[in-house]
């Protein structure tokens, strides 16, 4: 087990990989499942996914594979929905999380231009996570539904828009320690 | 037409043509069986419904017009549906240049060319543009998900044919949809290997790409479509008999690849991966070119003039009880017929056996003690359509018979048919089992008769199924009755409220206590286990017991239930119908019968009487070949050494004969013991029948010319035949088929025309996702003796009106506390191996299955045999039986 555990030390970016596939990671996993106790399994899945990724950063296999065993849902089913939802990762990720939104308005608006200011100030393409660990950049190719902000960016769960290229540099040099998933436009 | 008394019809029309089909049936399905197709790609005959892929539009004319996708929408009453009507067209074409904008279109090293559904379905809706600009063509490169699977995902439409069959047709859910949208693709779970997964290799996921986005490793690369010649045949490994294609490349006269083929046969387009990618075998450069003859001791190539000569010379001088013959498992009924013919009429010995599993011979079943025969007595499809409730006992079927156990759990997973997985450890079936029973190491015999014994206690009996055609009861409640709750599960290990549980559900067929029918009886339940598992000592009192739980619930004569001692290979059940044992002659009757003898003595225009007693089995002849008692032997098809847990020790006794003559198509350790070995040809070289286990007669047909200088077992036999004196009673193996039909009772009014007709076209699936067939469909699907000459078309269903006998004896096994086989029989756990079988000299030639097969490298060389030891031994998986009984022989 331990030397499991060593093992499964890589480093994507610079960051450490949260999962260490420990007993204590397993434990934890167990413990988000039975939180869902007397729910159908398909019903309680993405809830769950969401616990999961809130607690690693993303979803990590060995932690789906859990959750396969105990809720009786086939590996490709997990592995069906983690890629199917753009919000769920099946890679850890950076402290913070930008997506530069690529949806049709936010395209003319000037996303793509946002996304190159992005990616020569973090230095790293679409996709990657600096070096550091501090920066994940992803392109939205959907719609934040809310196109009036057109271009937006989404940091950490919170839609900024409409942003200048500057803008979003003095964004990205000084991110707002917000809670995730509060919406502030 | 079908048999409607039980299905409401529908009326329509389908282009102008009237068309008559059940309710529930599909457009696209209608229209199929009116000889109209429809372009489509995510439809897929017994998949659920999905409507994904939008090219299979029709018009569709109900109270108002409609262009709608016909492959979900349900017939009704008076629907008129245009198939080709320009606007049809167009709607069709949009749908095949929306996919073509992103297709590679590298048709000219697609392996899928030229049988592509895109290719033609863009040909067939007069595709005329190709709009490269419309955006990037997707590009993937060739990728491996397994040693069996390949894929090349930018060819892929996103059909979701692969993922729905995995999941619904084999039940192993082994590949996905990752990602949305435009970047879709397909893989196995977070990208793994597919060998990791619950994939099984069976390839189907292959087969119905209708694109070339998933390949064939072993195909890739190495043929084109257009230049193969496809010959229908049936698979030589296991018994459950699946329908098949060889696909051979007309120039090189080799086989390319096997395919299943939708709506034929049993497996209705499903194989296993021994089905799929074991051909291999049969083109390897070690197959025997010529007759080997032993000359100074070693053994050199020589002609068949010699080879024969030298046979013909030696084996009279062993007539009688000094000659003994093993026969074929995997041999043609035609074969196993003449070489019976040879061994009892000729050389005029009744000892002669096969390898019914393990190396070991066919024991008296206990079922013939209970019934009159042994015969499964119901059919693998009327199984899975029909059961309430399956029994499966101390048997990976998985294993042994994979292509049964996908159609199972679909029975279990569609229809809510309810599987009691009862196994020492843990089956693939176990998972998705209703019940999942661990017993003791063992312990079969004592679980049965006790779960039968509860099932009396509790009367959930069918008393007039009892009275009418069962005799014996009282005696064996004599004997069942020490069989109580408690004893059981001391003697098993199962909790008595496992055994209570197991009880109800096998007796009332899943349906609960109150599911009593009109008739008294409840919905069928059925038995099932390899038969392998009764080879050992004491394996007669698991059949009484199986036997026992079947009659008191009258689970026997009617669909979807049945004791089903499955036989392991491909023709096993052939081999013991042509009298391939030494107890019993062809069509199963008793040698110590003088009246059965008699009647084959006249059949076979015989001087003199057939030899009275019965004979030796393989373990015997063995025995007898080292006291000396027995001089020579005859073994066709077979390996005893290999098959052996102590192959030393056969090896021995072979060595102690004065004369072996052993046929195959390679040189096996068997071989290597033999005087004269006769290079056979395999079954893709030849004509024949096959019997399935579930008693499925089957024609084989030859595709390929003979390998070297080979050629088949039955026309070695009537070249010795010529040899020894005898005219020359056959130049076609058809001749000798009419033969059988003529002799054996069972297989009564046989012939080519029958079967061939009889096996080709699964006519009972009209489209609805489940049904259950009646009898009368089920026959359609083949032959199934016993056959009579007014009625060639078999019976699927054994024992409706009557046992061989007038009535079944129950037979009882009287309790025994803490009675467990013999201390240190059982030993270490058998990895069962889902692609090798018997002793692998077939599969163990086939790169492709070796290399799936973990550690298949050391375990399959041709060589392979002695060195690996018993718990590695492939024999023992033959019985699927995760334990194996290490005993010499
Ligand atoms: S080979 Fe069979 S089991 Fe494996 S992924 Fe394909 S369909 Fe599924
Ligand atoms: S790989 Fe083939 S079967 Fe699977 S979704 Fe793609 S086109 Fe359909
Ligand atoms: S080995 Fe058995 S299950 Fe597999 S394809 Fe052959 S007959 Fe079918
Ligand atoms: S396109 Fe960016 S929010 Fe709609
Ligand atoms: S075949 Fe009908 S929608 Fe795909």
């Amino acid at each position: 087990m331990d030397n499991n555990a060593t093992k499964r030390q890589f480093y994507i970016g610079g960051i450490e990989d949260p999962w260490t596939g420990s007993q204590q990671d397993r434990d934890r996993v167990l413990s988000i499942l039975r939180g869902f106790e007397g729910y159908d399994p398909l019903e309680a899945l993405i809830p769950a996914l969401h616990e999961l990724q809130k607690e690693y950063g993303y979803i990590p296999e060995e932690a789906a594979n859990i959750i396969s065993q105990e809720w009786q849902i086939p590996a490709t089913d997990l592995f069906g929905v983690v890629t199917f939802y753009a919000d769920f990762r099946t890679e850890p990720r950076g402290r913070n999380m930008l997506w530069i939104c690529e949806g049709a308005a936010c395209y003319f608006m000037g996303g793509p231009q946002l996304g190159q200011a992005a990616q020569e100030k973090l230095k790293i393409e679409y996709g990657e996570t600096t070096l550091d660990g501090e920066w994940t950049l992803r392109r939205a190719d959907f719609c934040y539904g809310a196109c009036h902000l057109a271009p937006l960016v989404d940091l950490n769960h919170t839609v900024f828009g409409p942003l200048s290229k500057d803008e979003l540099g003095r964004l990205i040099d000084n991110p707002p320690k917000e809670p995730e998933g509060s919406h502030k436009l | 037409m079908t048999q409607e008394s039980n299905v409401e019809m529908v009326n329509l029309e389908i282009d102008g043509k009237p068309v008559r089909v059940p309710k529930g049936t599909f457009v696209f399905r209608a229209a199929a069986m009116a000889g109209i197709n429809i372009p489509n790609f995510c439809q897929y005959p017994d998949l659920r419904p999905f409507g994904a892929c939008r090219s299979c539009m029709c018009e569709i004319v109900t109270r108002r017009s409609n262009i709608d996708i016909s492959c979900s929408t349900p017939v009704s009453e008076g629907m008129k549906v245009f198939t080709r009507s320009p606007k049809v067209l167009e709607a069709q074409r949009f749908a095949v240049e929306a996919l073509l904008v992103d297709h590679p279109i590298d048709c000219p090293i697609c392996d899928k060319s030229g049988e592509c559904e895109l290719q033609n379905h863009a040909y067939y809706t007069n595709v005329r543009t190709n709009n490269p600009l419309a955006r990037p063509k997707n590009s993937w490169e060739y990728e491996t998900l397994s040693e069996s699977v390949m894929i090349k995902r930018d060819r892929c439409v996103l059909c979701g044919r692969c993922v729905r069959v995995c999941d619904e047709l084999v039940g192993s859910t082994a590949l996905a949809w990752a990602n949305r949208g435009n970047d879709s693709y397909i893989d196995a779970a977070f990208g793994k290997d597919l060998k990791d997964s619950p994939c099984v290799s069976c390839g189907l996921c292959i087969e119905v790409c209708p694109v070339g986005a998933l390949l064939n490793t072993s195909y890739h690369d190495t043929a084109r479509a257009w230049f193969l010649k496809k010959v229908k045949t049936v698979c030589t490994f296991c018994g459950v008999g699946c329908s098949m294609e060889l696909h051979v490349e007309e120039e090189t006269g080799r086989i390319k690849r096997i395919v299943g083929t939708q709506d034929t046969g049993i497996n209705n387009e499903q194989l296993c991966a021994r089905g799929f990618f074991g051909f291999e075998f049969v083109q390897r450069d070690d197959r025997l070119q010529a007759p080997l003859v032993r000359k100074d001791g070693e053994l050199v190539e020589s002609s068949w003039q010699e080879a024969l000569s030298l046979v013909a010379e030696r084996l009279p001088r062993y007539q009688g009880d000094s000659f003994a013959a093993i026969a074929g498992a995997h041999s043609t009924n035609e074969e196993n017929y003449l070489f019976g013919k040879f061994v009892r009429g000729v050389m005029r010995s009744n000892h002669i056996d096969f390898d019914a599993g393990m190396g070991r011979g066919v024991r008296p079943a206990g079922l013939r003690d209970v019934f009159g025969s042994d015969a499964p007595m119901n059919g693998f499809v009327d199984v899975y359509e029909n059961a309430g409730c399956v029994l499966l006992i101390g048997s990976n079927l998985s294993a042994t018979h994979p292509v049964f156990t996908y159609k199972l759990q679909t029975a279990v997973r569609r229809r809510g048919s309810k599987l009691i997985v009862a196994s020492p450890q843990a089956v693939p079936l176990s998972q998705i089992a209703t019940l999942d029973i661990r017993y003791r190491e063992g312990a079969e015999a004592d679980l049965l008769n006790g779960l039968a014994a509860l099932i009396a206690r509790r009367e959930l009996v069918a008393h007039d199924f009892l009275a009418q055609r069962v005799d014996g009861l009282h005696e064996w409640w004599q004997a069942a009755q020490g069989y109580t709750a408690h004893g059981t599960s001391a003697n098993t290990g199962v909790p008595v409220e496992v055994l209570e549980q197991a009880a109800e559900i096998y007796a009332t067929g899943g349906s609960g206590v109150d599911g009593r029918g009109a008739d008294g009886l409840f919905p069928p339940s059925a038995i099932f286990y390899s038969s392998a598992l009764t080879l050992r000592d004491g394996g007669e009192n698991i059949d009484y017991g199986a036997a026992a739980l079947a009659l008191l619930t009258g689970n026997v004569g009617r669909p979807g239930a049945g004791v089903n001692s499955l036989k392991t290979a491909n023709n096993s059940q052939g081999a013991l119908d042509m009298g391939c044992v030494p107890f019993l002659l062809p069509g199963e009757r008793p040698v110590e019968d003088p009246e059965s003898r008699r009647a084959l003595q006249q059949a076979w225009s015989l001087p003199d009487p057939l030899p009275a007693r019965p004979g030796l089995g393989l373990e015997g002849m063995l025995d007898a070949a080292r006291s000396g008692r027995v001089r020579a032997m005859y073994i066709m098809g077979s390996n005893p050494v290999e098959a052996s847990s102590n192959p030393q020790r056969v090896a021995d006794a072979l060595g102690h004969l004065d004369f072996l003559v052993v046929q195959d198509m390679f040189l096996t350790q068997t071989g290597r013991q033999a005087d004269v070995v006769l290079p056979a040809c395999s079954w893709a070289e030849k004509d024949g029948t096959f019997t399935s286990a579930e008693r499925r007669i089957q024609r084989v047909n030859k595709a390929l010319t003979n390998y070297g200088q080979s050629i088949p077992d039955w026309t070695i036999l009537v070249h010795l035949l010529e040899r020894m004196g005898f005219e020359r009673l056959y130049t076609h193996s058809d001749q000798i088929l009419a033969e059988i039909a003529a002799v054996v009772p069972s297989y009564a009014g046989i012939n080519r025309r029958v079967l061939e007709r009889a096996g080709n076209v699964m006519t009972m699936r009209p489209g609805r996702v489940y049904r259950n067939p009646s009898l009368d469909e089920i026959k359609r699907l083949g032959v199934q003796w016993p056959t009579t000459d007014a009625d060639p078309h078999g019976t699927p269903v054994l024992y409706a009106d009557s046992f061989p006998n007038g009535k079944a004896r129950l037979v009882g096994v009287p309790f025994q506390a803490g009675r467990l086989l013999a201390d240190g029989v059982y030993r270490g756990t058998i990895r069962i191996s889902l692609y090798h079988q018997g002793t692998g000299t077939m599969t163990g030639r086939c790169p492709t299955l070796v290399s799936l097969d973990e550690g298949g490298a050391a375990d399959s060389s041709p060589e392979r045999g002695r060195g690996v030891g018993m718990l590695r031994s492939p024999n023992l998986q033959q019985s699927g039986y995760s334990t194996g009984q290490l005993t010499d022989i």
